[in-house]
């Protein structure tokens, strides 16, 4: 049994003009150790599949399918059970480490918080623990760190207490939402290494989240792309970076600036908008920018293709290759 | 990056030194009413009475003769603890109140802010004349009264402010470490509006004075003999035209406890909010 299984996870938003599904239809699990990307545009999904699988939705969002975690269906718990579980066996990085400190407590608080409140130690044993997390995410002069207020620090270090605070626990599965994308690109390499040091180190599940490209390719074993709230690729990382069976994984990789590019022309852009998402009626929702597109892509929703070991894709022209 | 201290500061603004030195003295003078009054508050001299000012009786006596600067003194005591426990009570059950309406949302927050749209539909002094009215007049009684009137005044504040707190990112990564929503809003929400609180409980120390003042005046707050300002203030009207001195004495009294503490109110906020001070 897979350490989660997510099966057929749907969730919608009521609004004025009914139900709107933000995410359909996910599937995918996961097992201590491995690492998983979920990689597409704002609004795709990515961010509310995630908040789903913490139990952390919007008050009026409606989640429905299943999300199990070492056997228990999490979408069936309470909100009791889910507070044991979150910070302890499940944890989050969040995108914004500017804002996701509490402003008026130190450092040291807030790691502690959660030591104290999980793994029942005293106040005096969490400080000495939060020093060895700081230790742990390559905080330099940890001890001093435990009195300091979330303002005296740079973004890249706020984003390091955020992953100790994560990590305070030894979670099963990390959940990093957009981790490095506030952070400036020489930053942005030394959170990666660190993350993916940390899961190597202390056996995690990773679930990865990102628009960048790069970056799921570096660390993660197997990737998920979704668009309009739905996985319309999924497979293997490699495999999938070179076989790239959807229309929109290629429209993705085409708009990436390639080495060499000559300067000054146009980078590929995937045609259109992303389609509202209570106008996605039957068919493929990325049929009205896809340039393969077929009268019967508009009927209904394509079939999942398998196109390589373990790599599907959602799409009826996978026999076109680019 | 903490170049100047919160005390530092605060001494830069001019409404709150201003505040703090007329707050000071009304202070000054209840703590030493404890220690020294020039004559005893409730003596009475009717010989004496109605006399000015002089170097016996600093504010001269008022018309039994007792002397009006020893019941000044002595009556800022009153107004002060009035003050005190009033906004106590507002800030603990209000508080509470509004805290819990914005952790628990849904019918726990109409429940809550509809009572207090309820209790607000009455203007404060006549809602504090009902409850003293049903409970009977007196200290403890004008001290409820006041105190039941500030509950709804600090419900609404600290929903309002603690439920822009909770929209914030901090609050979604506490969730996601496990925290409950009591827990949340006590540890997470309560010390980032705490500002917004102090400044609202200075300001509202000062309408419960006021109101205790009102309260006195009509005859419901403190009872004789125990001196009070308000009362000073509506014994003193039938000898306006003999002794204006009577009214004046009291009335600036309430007035600089009143305005100090505004002031303060104002100098905290301006220095707790400088983004405020600089739109103003």
């Amino acid at each position: 049994m897979a350490l989660l299984a997510v099966d057929k996870l749907a969730v919608h938003m009521p609004t004025l003009r009914g139900k709107v599904p933000l995410v359909r239809e996910v599937n995918f699990s996961i097992e201590r150790g491995e690492t998983l990307g979920i990689v597409g545009e704002s609004g795709c999904g990515k961010t509310m599949t995630a908040l789903a699988l913490m139990g952390l939705l919007p008050d009026r969002a409606i989640p429905s399918g299943q999300i199990v975690f070492e056997g228990e269906d999490l979408l069936a718990q309470p909100e009791s059970r889910l507070c044991q579980l979150r910070g302890n066996r499940l944890a989050m990085i969040f995108q914004e480490p500017m804002s996701a400190l509490n402003p008026v407590h130190t450092i040291g608080h807030q790691i502690a918080e959660s030591l104290i409140l999980h793994r029942g130690l005293s106040s005096s044993d969490a400080a000495a623990e939060a020093v060895r997390l700081l230790d742990l995410v390559r905080m330099p002069e940890p001890r001093a760190r435990l009195s300091q207020y979330p303002h005296q620090l740079s973004g890249g270090q706020r984003q390091r207490v955020m992953i100790a605070i994560a990590l305070a626990c030894q979670p099963d599965i990390l959940i990093a939402d957009e981790p490095t994308t506030a952070l400036d690109v020489t930053v942005q390499a030394q959170i990666l290494d660190l993350i993916h040091d940390l899961v190597d180190e202390l056996g995690m599940a990773l679930i990865l989240i990102s628009h960048d490209l790069g970056i799921v390719g570096d660390i993660t074993d197997r990737v998920l792309v979704m668009y309009a709230g739905r996985v319309v690729e999924a497979g293997p990382t490699v495999e999938l970076f070179h076989r790239r069976a959807h229309p929109y994984t290629r429209g993705l990789f085409g708009a990436l600036p390639q080495p060499g590019r000559t300067r000054g022309s146009p980078l590929f852009a995937i045609p259109g908008t992303v389609p509202d998402p209570w106008s996605v009626a039957g068919g493929c929702a990325f049929a009205d920018r896809c340039l393969l597109v077929e009268p019967e892509c508009r009927a209904a929703l394509p079939p999942s293709v398998e196109v390589g070991p373990a790599h599907t894709a959602l799409c009826r022209r996978t026999d076109v290759t680019t | 990056m903490k170049s100047d201290s919160f005390i530092m500061r605060c001494l830069r603004q001019r409404n709150f030194v201003i505040g703090l030195v007329l707050t000071g003295v009304v202070i000054a003078a209840a703590l030493l009413s404890y220690v020294w009054t020039p004559h005893s508050p409730t003596r009475i001299n009717v010989p004496g009475r109605l006399a000015l000012a002089s170097s016996t009786h600093w504010f001269g006596t008022d018309h039994f003769g007792r002397d009006v600067f020893s019941m000044i003194l002595v009556g800022s005591r009153n107004s002060i603890m009035v003050g005190i426990v009033a906004v106590t009570i507002g800030v603990a059950i209000g508080v509470a109140l509004g805290l819990l309406a914005s952790a628990k949302r849904g019918w726990v927050e109409d429940l809550v802010m509809r009572m207090a749209d309820f209790t607000f539909a009455f203007p404060a002094i006549l809602s504090a004349i009902l409850i003293t009215a049903i409970l009977g007049p007196g200290t403890i009684n004008s001290i409820l009264a006041i105190g039941i009137f500030n509950i709804p005044v600090f419900a609404r504040i600290t929903r309002g402010a603690a439920n822009a707190i909770l929209a914030r990112d901090f609050i979604l990564a506490a969730r996601a470490s496990g925290k409950g929503q009591i827990r949340i809003v006590v540890e997470h929400v309560l010390p980032n509006i705490s500002n917004v609180l102090i400044v609202q409980a200075t300001i509202n120390f000062a309408l419960a004075i006021l109101a205790e003042a009102g309260l006195s005046y009509l005859g419901l707050g403190t009872q004789p003999p125990d001196p009070s300002w308000g009362r000073m203030l509506n014994e003193s009207q039938t000898f306006l035209f003999r002794a204006p001195m009577l009214a004046i004495y009291p009335g600036a009294a309430i007035m600089t406890a009143v305005l100090g503490l505004n002031l303060l109110g104002d100098g905290l906020r301006d220095a707790l909010d400088p983004r405020l001070a600089r739109a103003r």
